[in-house]
């Protein structure tokens, strides 16, 4: 199993990982250093010679990790970065996609130096996954940039390893093409919606788990997927999507901060991700919803933000059901932050452990009308 | 006429892993890449300053004297302006035949490379105008031997010129094929680059024909260094005899861009931003073992590394690599397990393991050592393969080259080795 194809919004659309027969990636977070006096160049040039100093520290970070099945043979190749250095480890992020089903992890630094790795634990709903490596003396940690500032049309780069390990840190270059893209890469429940980075640059198999520069060599983001077709015969070209670092950050920080370790370094436990739901399988974010539709639903026409709920699953013990909030109903807030679309909401609960009360204002259909309510509801464990 | 595009998928052998990918033989394409050298009298220069940044401030390399002298801008003037100069000498290179009552005219990017009275010499890519015009002529079978006859490939240029190509030579080891025309017609000379000087992340362009023909003739696309010293492997379907000479297997050093380059380009000139040609583009990467379609996973083979072939074929028309005598297995894409097996020492990451001397071979005259690694050829830094191809076009036989290795103890050895 390699190249997994989800279907995206619906099944139109063909979402491929990129990892060769294998996809990986990683992060590094020893370093945070975050511009924040970006300059945005605002002249003509629409290619620049990326300079020399910046690609050769960001792909000292960079990294291939080759995968190896249970038998020992060669089953797929992805990328990593290196997100932190400590005492006599260093820590990869990459995606799950690459190290999934995966016994042995090779790991390839820049300059050829071959370690094994082993997973410290992932987030499969991220698609992040740790991976610690004995320090490589050669290499750095990756500058951690801050993806909340990423502006369409700005200068990145990738670097990774498309293919096979001959094109190892293969550098690609383009520009953002989109932000706050939804992607789904493992099922449609709210917990497994997430937010990509969508670029023009050429990514490839292979090159998931590895990095998404800003001209500045800051890490920010891990190239992850590609729309490959519209499920006809036409190829799509140039429709990747990389995930923000921030929410890439966050998981591997919370995959390692879990991992038990014993002090002479042996993992005990992986490290474990957060499976937060609120138990809602069918939503869709408020501005998505037709004229007709909103009529067809009688939704007044001052919400305009929030996220309709059309099932809900473990209809029994979900806590919205007992709490007697039904279909079509409208989550407008959480815990007094205003519910935008379905993204942000799915980040609100991803954040919120499992167990803990929280507060929701709801429009609650009744009787073809809605009426406000505000309930307090418990985040349950997701089934997903 | 109707075109048929014929892509043919040759296999590219990942040395020691057990993928293979398909690598689409593409026409002729033009990248330009923007050397490193520092240009101050670029048009327009509008470089940032990146020294005002705090990107990596934990990864200072002391080593890298950062004087930003580097910044080549590629923007639109620049590569209208390039395309202007280039464009003249850019070339589709045509294989006409006739078969089975149907006319087929099959192409592959080209251009003029030098000039010797009223002769233009031009290169081009040796499998791809070959093997259209062998599956253009007959159905090969393997081992038969085709003749090239006189008069089956024209020489087009974009202004609807056009002439009689005369079959100068090739050198397949490296996919050159080289043509020429003799007219009294004045045509542009482009300026030849060195690759040696390309870094990662430079700009270039790449002109090139995609196989519609006429109607694409002379795309320009741009794009980036993606990686330098890339080793290509290809082997052939078919086993084709040019003339005296066999197509057999091609083992050389290209670099990767990131323009999308598609089949008809190669044998197309890749330009930096100097306008200089530095590169011959030769393959892409098509599709890996499932459906994926790769993306602008391009190659180029250095101009650098085709200097004295194509000289040589112009003096002598054939040109005639050197050998050291020595079998060679890449160490940097071994398994741990196999470097264990091979005992490679722990501090050698890269480098050409020697896994044999041929007896009375040039390496073995020098007591070369099985077992040690390569790991500087002729001056430059070999990391693999690669690096000794690139270097043994720079050499002729009678030359002697010196060679440096580390053993198994990591000790290292250094050999003069006559060629």
């Amino acid at each position: 199993m390699i190249l997994r194809i989800n279907s995206l919004f619906g099944g139109a659309l063909t979402l491929i990982f990129l990892a060769s027969s294998i996809p990986a990636m990683t992060y590094n977070n020893e370093v945070n250093s975050v511009s924040t006096d970006k300059e945005l160049t605002t002249n003509l040039s629409l290619y620049q010679d990326i300079d020399n100093i910046v690609i050769e520290n960001a792909e000292k970070a960079v990294v291939s990790v080759i995968n190896y099945d249970k038998n020992g043979n060669y089953y797929g190749l992805g990328s990593g970065v290196i997100f932190k250095s400590e005492g006599s480890f260093q820590y990869l992020i990459t995606n799950y996609h690459v190290v999934e089903d995966g016994a042995t992890f090779e790991v390839v630094s820049w300059d050829m130096q071959r370690v094994y790795g082993i997973v410290i634990g992932y987030d499969s709903i991220q698609d992040c996954a740790v991976i610690r490596i004995p320090k490589l003396e050669n290499a750095n940690v990756a500058v951690i940039g801050d993806s909340s500032l990423v502006v369409v049309g700005e200068e990145v780069f990738a670097i990774g390893n498309p293919a096979d390990i001959s094109l190892k840190n293969t550098i690609t270059r383009g520009i953002v093409s989109g932000l706050n893209r939804v992607v789904n890469e493992t099922g449609t429940y709210l917990e497994q919606q997430k937010h990509a980075i969508q670029l023009d640059l050429a990514i490839n198999p292979g090159n998931s788990g590895g990095a998404l520069f800003n001209e500045y060599g800051e890490l920010i983001g891990i190239n992850t997927l590609k729309l490959t077709s519209d499920g006809g015969t036409a190829k799509y070209e140039g429709i990747n999507l990389a995930l923000p670092i921030s929410d890439m950050f966050l998981a591997a920080n919370r995959i390692l901060s879990s991992a038990i370790i014993a002090n002479d370094g042996t993992l005990l436990q992986n490290g474990t991700y957060t499976k937060s739901s609120l138990g809602i399988a069918n939503f869709y974010s408020l501005r998505d919803i037709s004229l007709s539709q909103r009529n067809q639903l009688n939704i007044p026409s001052s919400v305009i933000s929030g996220v309709l709920v059309r099932n809900i699953y473990g209809v029994l013990s979900n806590p919205l059901n007992t709490n007697n909030i039904g279909e079509d109903s409208i989550i407008v807030s959480y815990n007094g932050t205003n519910v935008v679309d379905k993204v942000q909401l799915r980040s609100l609960v991803y954040n919120t452990l499992i167990g803990t009360n929280v507060s929701l204002t709801i429009l609650k259909k009744v009787n073809n009308s809605y009426q406000t309510v505000v309930v307090t509801t418990k985040i349950v464990q997701s089934q997903y | 006429m109707k075109l048929y595009k014929k892509i043919a998928a040759l296999v590219l052998g990942a040395m020691l892993l057990s993928s293979c990918q398909l690598i689409d033989k593409i026409d002729g394409v033009i990248n330009s890449t923007s050397s490193s050298s520092s240009q101050s009298d670029n048009p327009i220069s509008t470089s940032v300053d990146l020294d005002n940044t705090s990107f990596c401030q934990n990864a200072v390399n002391s080593d890298t004297n950062y004087t930003s002298s580097t910044s080549n801008v590629m923007n639109m003037s620049t590569a209208s302006s390039i395309f202007a100069e280039v464009r003249e000498s850019a070339v589709v290179v045509n294989a006409c035949y006739a078969y089975n009552s149907s006319e087929y005219n099959y192409i592959t990017s080209g251009f003029i490379y030098s000039k010797i009275d009223d002769t233009y010499y031009i290169v081009t890519n040796a499998s791809g105008i070959f093997h259209r015009y062998i599956s253009a002529t007959t159905n090969i079978t393997e081992n038969d031997v085709i003749v090239i006859k006189d008069g089956d490939f024209e020489i087009s240029f974009d202004d609807g010129k056009r002439y009689i190509g005369q079959f100068v030579g090739s050198y397949d080891a490296a996919d050159l094929a080289v043509f020429a025309i003799t007219t009294q017609d004045d045509i542009k000379l482009p300026t030849i680059g060195s690759s040696d000087e390309l870094e990662l992340g430079d700009s270039v362009l790449a002109i090139g024909t995609p196989s519609l023909g006429d109607s694409l003739i002379n795309s320009l696309v741009r794009g980036t260094i993606s990686g330098l010293g890339r080793r290509q492997q290809i082997s052939y379907n078919q086993t084709i005899g040019i003339k005296q000479y066999t197509f057999s297997v091609a083992d050389y050093s290209t670099f990767q861009f990131d323009a999308p380059v598609n089949g008809g380009m190669e044998g197309g000139p890749v330009v930096n931003s100097n306008g200089e040609i530095v590169g011959v583009i030769s393959y892409k990467y098509l599709n890996d073992s499932s459906t994926v379609a790769y993306e602008s996973l391009s190659l180029a083979t250095p101009i650098d590394d085709l200097k004295l072939p194509i000289q040589k074929i112009i003096e002598d028309g054939e040109f005639i690599k050197p050998t050291i005598g020595v079998s060679i297995a890449d160490v940097g894409p071994m398994t741990i397990v196999q470097r264990t097996a091979n005992n490679i020492n722990d501090n050698v990451y890269t480098g050409s393991y020697i896994a044999a001397v041929s007896t009375g071979s040039s390496a073995s005259k020098a007591s070369v050592g099985v077992g040690e690694v390569i790991v500087e050829f002729n001056g430059a830094e070999v990391k693999g393969m690669s690096q000794v191809s690139s270097q043994l076009l720079r050499l002729q036989k009678g030359d002697s080259v010196v060679m440096k290795t580390v053993d198994k103890s990591n000790v290292s050895h250094t050999y003069n080795i006559a060629l």
